[in-house]
Formats: structure tokens, C-alpha cells, sequence
């Protein structure tokens, strides 16, 4: 796809180099708003989630949610930040309908985090990115553009919402890179369990900051920004296309304006937006009605200590401790849940590697083919871990092990109780089997002859005879074990 | 810090407030400005170099509120005092372009 | 029964109703009769409650039939300022762009007040958004009237409450204070009006106009029925993050104790050229009044005072022009006519709706904060109210309280000062600090004018000392009447 020579080095061959930085913004999964008591949740009917404050009513004033703090505080701390130890809020006043109060509360020149890095591998490669500075501020509502009317409507749910602008410094080089730091970026995120990164819900934004410089420059020109990416894709796409447009300017002689530029993933590029703005000057000053924040090191140290485990932490212990392999670890840990569960059931059951293979075939394929998360499949990790033994102990066959598992998902049954009610379970009774064994040969006399030639072909097809009339239930070992004794009995008589 | 209070700046600060006013009411702008400058011009001398700004009037720091629910208000309520409704939603002109992040 | 036979202090108003001498229906129906009869010609309630507050006193007057307790208020009447949010009526700031808002929630302190029993029965005129000192910038009602003298100003933003305090008993009224709006108000007119300290009294629901300035206070006839309000309006509230987390206390108690061994300080700089001689000297004589009582009284400096008025201009401005942007015709408010993008629906109602004061504190308020002047003037004018906050700091060494006119003039003429602006702003040089360092400040009157008109005497006190400037104030009136006199517009006494 376009995709794969997209993500290739654009400014390859060139006598450029990108530099690209990304500005995230990320809405907190608070049960409230940032500076009011109003339900923090995505879908609800048009402004039933709002009150005088994040309405901006007359008289409403701001009281900051702890908890969103401590979130953001936490995301510092993950991504390796200096975390202020004394910090405030600022007001950064400009209008528009979907900001109730015309301005929004923000951090200006004391933001809560800052100099941290996020590690990204594209390839073998592995690079530290830099991370310039993380700050809390409100979300403003949503705009809706009716069709065939010349008005806008305004929802104020998301008016509110705490958001964390996470910004990087220009240290990415290519669309690919763009890419790996956003996808390790919201992993470490969904790890930290602070949002839920949903681009399509609008949980997770993303604008980026894009120039290019000859090569070996240490030089910041001229950059565009691009904005309205709703995929890390759409990201990646988008970034090739500018630098190739910017490294063709150049190469013409032209020079790049700074503009705002959106991409229509449709059409595969850049446009200016419409409207061009007139630079804003947003008359930054301190929040007067919110009290400053101080924070002492050991409070720091407390929320350092209670960080759960992060995402390259656990990419090299599965892979040092638990001995998978660096693409069964990859998979893994890029599902938060899903590693979880895997643990969870590596805690009866002590087969890691054994264990990551049902995960990465069985158990992701039915997560994928419903699109659920692990979670929802409704099977726990003790009747997986049943499952898995009962295929150890022979009670059934790897491949009625899917069946099986299909039926388990949003049901309660036991692994024996789905097994009987599908008949199901592998027969691995010599005494039953033989019968059938004999049965089959009684059926093909010329494949005796065959099998004590060595004909392969013919154990086999013996073998799947054998399975048909059990339904699949047989144990095949056994079957095997049980062909070889009856021809070899028939064959002495 | 000498302003050159001149019609073109008043014009721009006016923009900015999203105030639309008058070329009449711009000539008494531009005349206030100026009378307050010159009021407050003696201040500006003051000598404040290793002076910390006020920003915040009381000693008080990390006030917090808990991250639990409270009630709304009804969208109704919500949108009484609009002055334009439709199908639950404040009502403007069409906006075109850009604004918030 | 007219408003003459209960033309009481409203302490003996609240003391009757609870001792059943007197039904609190009968205390609010006066309260009303009053206010109807004087403000034909004040002009001073913007709104009267004449269903609401009956309703509500006949059912505060069920309850106490029944032997329970509706509140330590049950009963008394009180006007709340337009710039203060009630369910009832509309809060409109005296500002067209608000003509028609009606508020969604009450404001903390009048939540607290009807849950203490208290009934409110009117809204008062002020500046339009607290942006004035002479009530002449009400964009809906115009100029209220100084009972004293009818030709003249009751002062502002908080005239309406003043005047009526003035010319009414039986009630007490809320004001707001950003730079002498309750007390500048409260001086002209010959009551007592007290600004709490900062973060003493709720904000919320208060309309925003200098956030780390504006306090809610109250206004009346004496210190004594602002410490019976002040201790239940006063206390932390959850919905305010500049509201103090401090225990109230019973200030009404607290204001019986005796002044003798406090000290006061009388700063130097608070004599400016160009006050009023006859202001000067009924201040000195009040200032007497305390050494009488025991209450030393030595001079202080503060000597950023002549700073004090240029610093409060720009800060208030700036958070203003901030705090003002939401008035924008979109989600409430006054919005112009066939508007023909989002641009012009803004700077149409702004400009249509705001009227000249509030249009022009908001230009030089957003001049202040732009890039390239925000250091020369905003973050200058921060650190000079620092160095004022130190001068006030530094007095509180050495002193209890600062004792002082409150207005370097008394009462104008309507129309005298309102085409130049700055002339406007002189009259608040003296009650601007209180607002920048934070501290509380009282204005009683100190005696009258040679044209009858009335003086105010100012005491500040240490931040969240409001008990010792309420002690102050009321000792001064056990030892003087300046309070009780009536003036010639009034609604009690012989006609």
C-alpha cells in the first residue's frame, strides 16, 4: 500500500533532512471536568453535562479536580520528566463560541512537567525522542457545521474536559519515527490507565510541526502545521506528503511559508486551511481565581513509587524473565489487557511460552473477528488455563480446542461442560479407540498392505478416517500408536 | 515605557476585545489612552527590580477538589438564557476556520 | 402598618421576629413599603420582590409557629446588589448586555442568608459591572440619588444598597467592594459599609470584575448589623478556590470588646493635597474620638499610597477585560441583530451592550495585558502592589488597624465628574489599598459637611481581622450618633 513507501524516508536522496515535532493533546479520564464537578463522558445528549461553570455563567468560578493532576503528574514521571515543584495556571484569552468564557485555563510559563524523553525502536533502531513539556488546561466544546444552514452549533459536554498537551521536541526525522513515538506515546498512556487515546472519540489529538533543513544543519526554518490528523496513519501520511511538497519547493528555489495546513486523507494531502488566522496574541497572565500548585520531593517520590509498569519494562521482561520471544513480547505488550490476562494466567499455570502462543493465536483472533478486548470475551483466566490443560492432558485435541474456546467466549460453562454438550471431548481410551481402528482398516483391507510398505500417505488417510468417525475426538498419537499395534498384530496372524 | 498611542493601535486592541467601535468613539479611545497613561506614568519609574510580582493575594496553595460527580444542570436550564437554540445546541453564524486547539 | 413604627436597628428587627414580638411578614412587608416609598425618588432597586419575599416570610412565619427554628436571620429583609446571582429576578450588573439574564443558581452568600432564615426582597443599582464611584454608569436604571441631597451622587458602584441603607432601617444590604465600592458608597451616605477581607467571603456567583480585588460585604446603618450579617455570610466555601479555610467567628460577640489598648495608625500620606478640608477636619475630630477611648493613635507611613491608585487602574482593568469577555451575545445575554458572522455577532453586542466606562476599562484592560506592554505595565503594576502589601505589612507591626478618611471628597453633583473619567477614579485614592493588600476596611460616618452632606471615617485592619475593625467602628458609635441621623429622604420618622 501507499502506506509502506509513504513511511519510507521522504527526504531519502535528497540534500534535506526533517524535523518534525508533534504537539499531543489528550483528554484524562477523570470521572470530572477539569475545574468543575460535571461527569467527564463522551456521547451524552447536547449540553446535559454542563453547569455554570463550564458554561461560564456569570459568577461561576474554577476549583481544580485533584485527581487530574496527579494524572498528569504521573505521565511526567513515565516519560522521565522534571516535574515543577511549584507551578500555577494561566488564563490564554482569545473567542470563540465553543470557549465559553473566551478564555481557556491553561499553563503558560510554569507547566507541570517538562524535559522528559519517550523511547521509540523503528526497525532495529532504537532513539530517545525528547519531550519539551507536558501542561494541564480545559477542553473547549465542540463545533457542529450543519449541512445546508449558515450556522454553527455549539455542545458544551467537552467544554472542560482536562486535557494534557504533550509536546515533543523537533527530534523525529520521519514519518515513521512520527509514528512510533505516537503509538509508544498512547501505549504508555493507556498503560498508565490516565485516557482512553481514542482518536475516532477524540480522547487523543494530534498536530504536528513540520520543516526540513539540509542535512547537517542544526538550523530551525520555516515550519508548517498540520492539523485535523485523526489517525497515527492519517499522521504519517500526511508528514510524507508535506516534506516531499517542502523538499520540491526547495528544490525549485521556493521558499516555505509558515501556514496552517489540514489533510484530507481522501485526496492524500495538504491544504491551507481556510480563513487564514492572523497570528493571536493571547494575552497570557495568571489564573486569579485558582491558587498556585507546590509540590514537595516527597510527594514526587510517592507517585514515582506507585507507577505501575510501563511498556519497555515489560517488553524486556517478558522476553529476560518469562523467555518469550521478542515478537511474542512485541504483541503482547502493545495490549495492556491482554498482557494482564496473559499474566494472570501464568500465575496457575506456569508455561509462559506455551501460554503466549494460545494468546497471540486463539485468543487474539476471536478479540479480532469480534473487535472486543480481551476482557469482553467474558473467558477468565481460570477456564482458559482449563482449556490449556485439558489440551496438556489429552482430554482434547488442539484443533477442537478452537471450537471450544468460540463456545466458551460470554458463556459461563466449564471446559467439561462445553466438551460433553458438543461431544467434544478426545477419546484417548485404547479400549474404545482400537474398535474403531479395526473398524477403518476392516473398511480399506488394501491399506495394510500399504502401511507395512511405509506408505505415510496411507497412515494418514487411515488416521483421518479414523477421526471422522470420531468426530474429531480422537487423540491422534494415540491413533497412531493404535495403527501401527493393529497392523502389526494383523500382520504376525 | 513611551506609547505611542496612535489610531491604528487603538483599532487593534479594539479587535482584540471585539469591540466594534466608531471612528468617533476611536478619537475619545485614542484621548483616554493617553490620559491614562499619563497617569499611571509615574509608577512606571518606580524603581522594582528585585521585586517579585503579586500573583496570587493569599498564602494558600493546592486547593482541590475530589474527582467525584455532581449533579448538572438540566440542558434546559442550560440553554434558557440562550439567545439562540436548536435541537439542544447554542446557535451562531457559521464559523469558518480556526480557533481552539 | 407603614415603615415608621418599625423603624428599627435591624439587630432589634431580627431579636423581635425571634421573640415573636413582631411576625417576619411584618418585617418584610416593611421593608418593602419602604423601599417603594423612596425610590421613586432614589432610584435604588433595580427590582423589588413583592410576591417572593411575602411568600417567603409567611412561610418562614409557618415554621416558627410550629416551634422551630428557621435560622439565626429568620425574617430580616435584605437588597442584594444586581451583580450578585439570585433564581429570583434578573442579575443584570446594571448592564444592558444582561438586561434579560436570569441567573440558573444563587450566589454562596445568598444561599447562606435564606438558609439562615434572612428574606431578600429587592436588587440595587450600581456602576455598570462595579465600574464606577457615583451609581451615574447604571446602563439600565440610570443615576440612583443620595438621600442627603438629592442633586447628588450616592457614590458607587454599590449606590443603590448605600442609599437605601440611608434611607430605610429594618434590613441590611449587599454590596461589592473592588476598589471602595462599598465603602466609598457607604461614606456619601452616611451608613456603615465593611469589605471583608479577601477570602473571607464567598465569590461565587458574584460577577466577576477584578477577580483577586472584588469581595461581596454589606451595608447598614451600623457595624453592629454588618457583624450580624458578616457572621453568616462570612466562611469558606468549596465552590470559591480564593475562599479561606478560617473558623468564623460570632462577630456580633466579638465587636462588644472593648478598643482600649488597641493602637491605630494614621498614615501621613493618606492627607493628600487637594482633600477636602472639611473632610479633613471631621476625620481629625473622629480620629479624636478614639484617643478618648483609650486607643493610641500614632502616625504611620505607607509610603507607596501615591502608587496605590495608578496600580489599582491597570490591574483591575486587566482581570476586567478578561473576566468581561464571556458577556459575547452567544450562550446568554444581549445579542445584536441579524449578525453577519461570529465576528461582528461579538464586537456588535459587546459594543451595543457595554456601555462607555466598561468599554473603555476593558481596551485599556486588554492594552495592558498585550504582548510587548504586559511587563511594562501588568507585571508592573503586580510588583508594585507588592511593595504596597509590604507598606501595609510593615504599618502592622507597629499597629492594630489604620484609621483614615475614606473618600478625600463627600458627595458630588450629579454630572460633575462623570465626563472625565481619572476625576472619577481620584475619589477612590483612599480605599483602592484595602482591595491591593488584601485587608478589610470599614466606612462610618464621622459627622457632616457644612452643605449636610455626610463624612466618612475608614479603618483598616490586618487581612482576616475583620473582628477589629467591626470593634473599632462600633465602639465609635456607642460613643457617637453620626449613624443615627436621618436624612431628609428617608422612609421612617415624622414626614
Amino acid at each position: 500500500m501507499a502506506s509502506q513507501k509513504a513511511k519510507a524516508d521522504p527526504t531519502a536522496g535528497t540534500p534535506f533532512e526533517s524535523v518534525i515535532g508533534l504537539e499531543v493533546h489528550v483528554q484524562l479520564k477523570t470521572r470530572t471536568k477539569m475545574f468543575c464537578a460535571c461527569e467527564n463522558r463522551f456521547g451524552a445528549e447536547p449540553n446535559s453535562l454542563t453547569c455554570p461553570v463550564c458554561l461560564g455563567q456569570p459568577g461561576s468560578l474554577p476549583v481544580v479536580n485533584r485527581t487530574a493532576i496527579e494524572y498528569a503528574v504521573r505521565v511526567g514521571l513515565a516519560c522521565g520528566c522534571e516535574i515543577a515543584l511549584s507551578t500555577k495556571f494561566d488564563r490564554k484569552n482569545y473567542y470563540y463560541p465553543d470557549l465559553p468564557k473566551n478564555y481557556q485555563i491553561s499553563q503558560y510559563d510554569l507547566p507541570i512537567a517538562k524535559k522528559g524523553r519517550v523511547e521509540i525502536q523503528v526497525g532495529e533502531t532504537k532513539r530517545s525522542v525528547g519531550l519539551t513539556r507536558i501542561h494541564l488546561e480545559e477542553d473547549a466544546g465542540k463545533n457542529i457545521h450543519v449541512e445546508g444552514r449558515p450556522e454553527s452549533w455549539v455542545d458544551l459536554n467537552r467544554a472542560g474536559v482536562p486535557l494534557l498537551e504533550i509536546v515533543s521536541e523537533p527530534d523525529l526525522r520521519t514519518p515513521e519515527e512520527a509514528g512510533a513515538y505516537l503509538r509508544m506515546l498512547r501505549l504508555t498512556l493507556l498503560y498508565l490507565g490516565v485516557s482512553d487515546c481514542n482518536m475516532e472519540e477524540g480522547s487523543l489529538r494530534c498536530d504536528s510541526n513540520v520543516s526540513i533543513r539540509p542535512r547537517g544543519s542544526t538550523q530551525l526554518e520555516t515550519r508548517t502545521e498540520i492539523k485535523n490528523l485523526n489517525s497515527f496513519t492519517n499522521v504519517e501520511n500526511a508528514l510524507s506528503h508535506e516534506i516531499r511538497r517542502q523538499v520540491k519547493l526547495r528544490e525549485k528555489g521556493g521558499q516555505v511559508a509558515q501556514e496552517t495546513l489540514l489533510y484530507d486523507p481522501d485526496q492524500g494531502e495538504t491544504r491551507v486551511m481556510r480563513g487564514k488566522e492572523e497570528a493571536h496574541d493571547y494575552r497570557y497572565f495568571p489564573e486569579p481565581d485558582l491558587a498556585p500548585l507546590r509540590f514537595d520531593a516527597a510527594w514526587i517520590e510517592r507517585m514515582r513509587a506507585s507507577l505501575p509498569e510501563l511498556p519497555m519494562a515489560r517488553l524486556a521482561r517478558f522476553q529476560e524473565i518469562l523467555g518469550l520471544t521478542r515478537y511474542q513480547a512485541d504483541v503482547l505488550a502493545r495490549d495492556v489487557e491482554l498482557s494482564r490476562f496473559f499474566e494472570e494466567c501464568v500465575e496457575m499455570h506456569r508455561k509462559p511460552q506455551d501460554l503466549a502462543n494460545w494468546m497471540l493465536n486463539l485468543v487474539q483472533e476471536e478479540m479480532n473477528s469480534r473487535g472486543i478486548g480481551v476482557r469482553e470475551l467474558g473467558i477468565g483466566p481460570e477456564r482458559l488455563v482449563s482449556l490449556v490443560k485439558a489440551v496438556e492432558e489429552g482430554k482434547v485435541s488442539r484443533q477442537n480446542a478452537r471450537d471450544v474456546f468460540k463456545a466458551m467466549v460470554g458463556k459461563e460453562e466449564t471446559v467439561e461442560e462445553i466438551l460433553r454438550s458438543l461431544g467434544l471431548g478426545q477419546i484417548s481410551d485404547d479400549s474404545a479407540l482400537r474398535q474403531t481402528v479395526l473398524d477403518v482398516i476392516e473398511a480399506h483391507p488394501s491399506a495394510v498392505e500399504d502401511v507395512i510398505r511405509g506408505k505415510k500417505n496411507t497412515v494418514n488417510f487411515l488416521m483421518g478416517q479414523v477421526m471422522r468417525r470420531t468426530r474429531g475426538q480422537a487423540n491422534p498419537s494415540v491413533i497412531s500408536k493404535l495403527i501401527e499395534e493393529v497392523v502389526a498384530d494383523l500382520r504376525s496372524s | 515605557m513611551a506609547v505611542e498611542i496612535t489610531d491604528a493601535l487603538i483599532r487593534q486592541i479594539a479587535k482584540l476585545s471585539r469591540l466594534a467601535v466608531s471612528d468617533e468613539e476611536l478619537a475619545e479611545l485614542a484621548s483616554h489612552f493617553r490620559k491614562v497613561l499619563a497617569y499611571v506614568a509615574a509608577f512606571q519609574r518606580l524603581d522594582t527590580t528585585d521585586v517579585d510580582p503579586s500573583i496570587f493575594p493569599l498564602d494558600a496553595a493546592n486547593v482541590y477538589r475530589e474527582d467525584e460527580v455532581r449533579p448538572s444542570l438540566s440542558a434546559k436550564d442550560a440553554l434558557a438564557n440562550a439567545p439562540e437554540t436548536a435541537s439542544g445546541h447554542f446557535v451562531v453564524p457559521r464559523i469558518v476556520g480556526g480557533g481552539s486547539a | 402598618m407603614s415603615g415608621g413604627d418599625l423603624a428599627l436597628d435591624v439587630l432589634e428587627i431580627r431579636n423581635a421576629i425571634r421573640s415573636r414580638k413582631v411576625r417576619a411578614s411584618e418585617a418584610v412587608d416593611a421593608a418593602l413599603a419602604q423601599i417603594r416609598k423612596v425610590d421613586l425618588v432614589l432610584h435604588a432597586a433595580t427590582e423589588v420582590f413583592q410576591e417572593e419575599a411575602s411568600a417567603r416570610a409567611a412561610e418562614i412565619d409557618r415554621v416558627l409557629d410550629r416551634g422551630e427554628d428557621p435560622g439565626p436571620l429568620a425574617g430580616v429583609p435584605f437588597t442584594v446588589k444586581d451583580n450578585i446571582c439570585t433564581r429570583w429576578g434578573r442579575t443584570s450588573a446594571a448592564s444592558r448586555i444582561l438586561e434579560t439574564y436570569v441567573a440558573p443558581y444563587d450566589a454562596t452568600v445568598v444561599e447562606r442568608l435564606e438558609k439562615a432564615g434572612a428574606v431578600c426582597v429587592a436588587k440595587t443599582n450600581m456602576d455598570e459591572f462595579g465600574m464606577g464611584s457615583s451609581t451615574e454608569n447604571s446602563g439600565l436604571l440610570g443615576p440612583t440619588r443620595n438621600p442627603w441631597k438629592v442633586t447628588h451622587v450616592p457614590g458607587g458602584s454599590s449606590g443603590g444598597a448605600a442609599a437605601l441603607a440611608s434611607a430605610t432601617r429594618g434590613m441590611f444590604h449587599l454590596g461589592s467592594d473592588t476598589g471602595g465600592s462599598i465603602r466609598q458608597p457607604a461614606s456619601y451616605c452616611g451608613v456603615t459599609g465593611l469589605k471583608p477581607s479577601y477570602g473571607r467571603v464567598s465569590r461565587y456567583g458574584l460577577l466577576a470584575f477584578a477577580s483577586s480585588l472584588d469581595q461581596i460585604g454589606v451595608l447598614e446603618a451600623t457595624a453592629r448589623g454588618c457583624a450580624m450579617a458578616l457572621e453568616v455570610m462570612a466562611g469558606w466555601d468549596r465552590r470559591d478556590s480564593t475562599s479561606v479555610q478560617a473558623p468564623v467567628p460570632a462577630y456580633l460577640e466579638s465587636i462588644e470588646k472593648v478598643v482600649r489598648g488597641l493602637r491605630v495608625g494614621v498614615p501621613r500620606e493618606y492627607f493628600p493635597e487637594g482633600i477636602d478640608p472639611e473632610v479633613k477636619g471631621l476625620v481629625q475630630a473622629g480620629i479624636d474620638v478614639f484617643r478618648k477611648l483609650h486607643v493610641s493613635v500614632e502616625e504611620v507611613s505607607l509610603p507607596h499610597t501615591p502608587y496605590a491608585n495608578p496600580t489599582y487602574v491597570l490591574i483591575s482593568a486587566a482581570e476586567a477585560s478578561s473576566n468581561l469577555a464571556r458577556y459575547d451575545g452567544v450562550h446568554y445575554g444581549y445579542r445584536a441583530a441579524d449578525p453577519s458572522d461570529i465576528l461582528d455577532l461579538y464586537s456588535r453586542s459587546r459594543v451595543e451592550g457595554f456601555g462607555p466606562e466598561v468599554k473603555r476599562r476593558i481596551m485599556v484592560g486588554t492594552f495592558v495585558l498585550s504582548t510587548g506592554y504586559y511587563d511594562a505595565f501588568y507585571n508592573k503594576a503586580c510588583k508594585v502592589r507588592k511593595l504596597i502589601r509590604q507598606d501595609f505589612e510593615r504599618a502592622f507591626q507597629d499597629v492594630d488597624a489604620i484609621v483614615c478618611p475614606t473618600s478625600p471628597v463627600a458627595a458630588f453633583p450629579v454630572g460633575e465628574k462623570i465626563d472625565d473619567p481619572l476625576k472619577l477614579y481620584a475619589v477612590d485614592v483612599l480605599t483602592v489599598p484595602a482591595n491591593l493588600a488584601s485587608v478589610p476596611g470599614i466606612s462610618f460616618p464621622c459627622g457632616l459637611s457644612g452643605e449636610g452632606l455626610p463624612v466618612g471615617l475608614q479603618i483598616y485592619g490586618r487581612p482576616m481581622e475583620d473582628e477589629v475593625v467591626l470593634r473599632l467602628a462600633h465602639a465609635f458609635q456607642q460613643e457617637t450618633d453620626y449613624h443615627l441621623r436621618a436624612p431628609p429622604v428617608r422612609a421612617w420618622g415624622e414626614e
